[in-house]
């Protein structure tokens, strides 16, 4: 062994051996929390909560729990953040993020966030610190957006404040028409679809690699192409031309869904809706296809969306389904102004969506404030937008 | 920037992944990566092999006494039932054999060179999500306030998220964890 070496598996070993007991972490020393300059938010306060340390395998657990208290210091009423989590950006695992959405926080107010995260990072440990929390965006009630934007932020949290005002725009429409009865029945409504909604465990790996050539070649034997049925929602601005993935039992592989630009804006980025049914007729939502990288999608012009991935369902409790139809549905389009389109709730209702799909993070919020604290708290909240 | 255009060695990008180059290798090397697709999927895998070797001690018993039982089981039954019949070579046989020789050697590549889980998987239950490195390291995205509210999860290609409502600040709060 060279000198190197012994020296790597002499800190590697006396790493492992300190952090193999969950040492709580000393906030100081083990994460930086830097928001970028210019930020328009500051950090008031950290809280560590129940953070720790752990080695396993040849590499560092970071059990990370701390609390955040941050303050708007931006001139525009705050309505989502995303925090950047980084233990290490090669290393599977090692990169995390936090977003909180439908906030409501105007000028000068602080919020709390709280952070649940499990990252990896290999040894040996760095002098540093251990995880960097950053900044990777802020968007405010008029659009406006602050931040680096590495993991497209901007374009999710501009798509919850979209899919924020539609739902709340719905339930004051239900509440003006109906009054509060109809309110309460709506958002009962809305906690029965919640706790109702079919689900399915997915696991996502891999599915093609060029080393891994064999492998697909047998799962292209083994398997069988299955097309998609599309649903079409009014006002789409594009049009669903095929879609095919690989499917065997319970996996399916390589989705790939070919699109055209139906409407006279450029497009950006688009995202297809996945749906799978069993045997027995029940239908799950399986994930999305999002089309890979920025486009450059001029109206009348086609695209495709694919993934070299494999998903392997499974429903708690029971044998594997079988799956014997796949459908798809334009679920989000980002143009290239950088505005968002999402369906409108009539067009989720129209094709039995609502049924199928989460709801929205404000719906959530919004019905679990209902669930708490009562149907005038909901009334108030609502009067507040 | 030229400085990092070139392609890394493999075993440089080994150690690299393995915490084990210096200050300026590593900066260079980090560079690279940041950069090229190609590089970056290397390192991961070699993170992954780093990983998995660093678990050998881990390894779930296999009942090797079963499996020999099984095979002598086949042995027998292999011999208690000769072929009647002796068939003689035929040359379009051959394209057939080939097939299913592809077909063997593609199974035994897919199955058990490379078992499911031992790659990076990224899970979506209702309970959270996870990134799986092998069978040994489980990452999950631990969510306090599973019991109380539903968790929604949504999968992309390289990242799961898990949204629920967290129970002390009121709010809905997205984790992410990313497969790289």
């Amino acid at each position: 062994m060279s000198t190197r070496n012994s020296f790597a598996a002499f800190l590697l070993a006396a790493t492992a051996a300190l952090a193999q007991t969950g040492e709580p972490l000393d906030p100081a020393a083990a994460i930086r929390f830097n928001l970028g300059p210019g930020a328009p938010l500051e950090v008031v306060s950290t809280q560590m909560g129940a953070s720790s340390v752990t080695a396993r395998g040849g590499a560092l657990v970071l059990d990370l729990r701390p609390t955040l208290v941050l303050r708007n210091s931006g001139a525009q009423t705050l309505r989502g953040v995303t925090l950047l989590l980084l233990a290490q950006e090669m290393t599977p695992g090692g990169r995390g993020s936090v977003a909180v959405p439908s906030l409501n926080v105007a000028p000068g107010q602080s919020f709390p966030v709280r952070i649940n995260l499990r990252l990896l990072r290999p040894l040996p440990a760095p002098a540093g610190p251990l995880v960097e929390v950053g900044l990777d965006g802020a968007l405010f009630a008029d659009f406006s957006f602050f931040g680096p934007n590495r993991l497209e932020s901007r374009r999710t949290m501009t798509a919850w404040e979209m899919e924020a005002r539609r739902d709340r725009e719905h339930l004051k429409a239900v509440l003006a028409n109906s009054g509060p009865p109809g309110l309460q029945q709506e958002i009962l409504a809305s906690l029965h679809r919640q706790t109702a909604r079919p689900r399915l465990d997915v696991e996502v790996g891999r599915a093609s690699a060029t080393p891994r050539a064999i492998s697909a070649a047998v799962s292209a034997i083994l398997g069988r192409n299955m097309e998609f049925a599309f649903l079409k929602l009014p006002g789409a601005p594009l049009e669903a031309l095929s879609g095919v993935a690989q499917v065997n039992g319970a996996e399916a592989a390589l989705p790939r869904v070919e699109v055209t630009n139906r409407s006279n804006r450029r497009v950006r980025y688009f995202e297809i809706g996945w749906l799978v049914k069993d045997t027995t007729g029940r239908e799950f939502l399986a994930g999305s296809v999002p089309a890979a990288g920025p486009l450059d999608l001029d109206p009348g012009r086609s695209a495709a969306a694919s993934q070299e991935r494999s998903y392997k369902f499974a429903v708690p409790r029971e044998p594997p389904p079988a799956i014997s139809g796949m459908r798809g549905f334009l679920s989000q389009v980002e143009f290239a102004d950088q505005t968002i389109w999402i369906p409108s709730r009539q067009a989720l209702r129209d094709v039995a969506l609502l049924d199928l799909l989460p709801v929205s993070p404000e719906e959530q919020r919004l019905s679990e404030l209902y669930r708490t604290k009562g149907l005038q708290a909901l009334i108030e909240e609502l009067a507040k937008f | 920037m030229t400085l990092f255009r070139r392609h890394p060695a493999e075993e440089d990008l080994a150690l690299f992944a393995g915490g084990e180059l210096g200050p300026l290798a590593r900066w260079r090397i980090e560079g690279h990566v940041n950069g090229c697709d190609r590089c970056r999927e290397l390192v991961a895998e070699f993170f992954e092999a780093r990983s998995r070797a660093m678990d050998l001690a881990e390894l779930p018993a296999l009942d090797w006494s079963a499996m020999a039982s099984g095979v002598h089981a086949r042995l027998a039954g292999a011999r208690e039932h000769p072929a009647p019949v002796r068939l003689t070579w035929r040359p379009a046989w051959g394209a057939v054999v080939a097939l299913v020789a592809v077909i063997v050697a593609g199974l035994y590549v897919s199955r058990l060179l490379e078992p499911p889980s031992q790659a990076v998987m990224l899970g979506a239950t209702a309970g959270g999500v996870e990134v799986r490195v092998g069978d040994q390291q489980t990452l999950t995205l631990w969510n306090a306030a599973r019991e109380a509210t539903p968790v929604n999860w949504r999968v992309g290609p390289d990242a799961v998220s898990a949204r629920y409502l967290d129970a002390d600040t009121g709010q809905v709060t997205v984790n992410n964890v990313y497969a790289q």
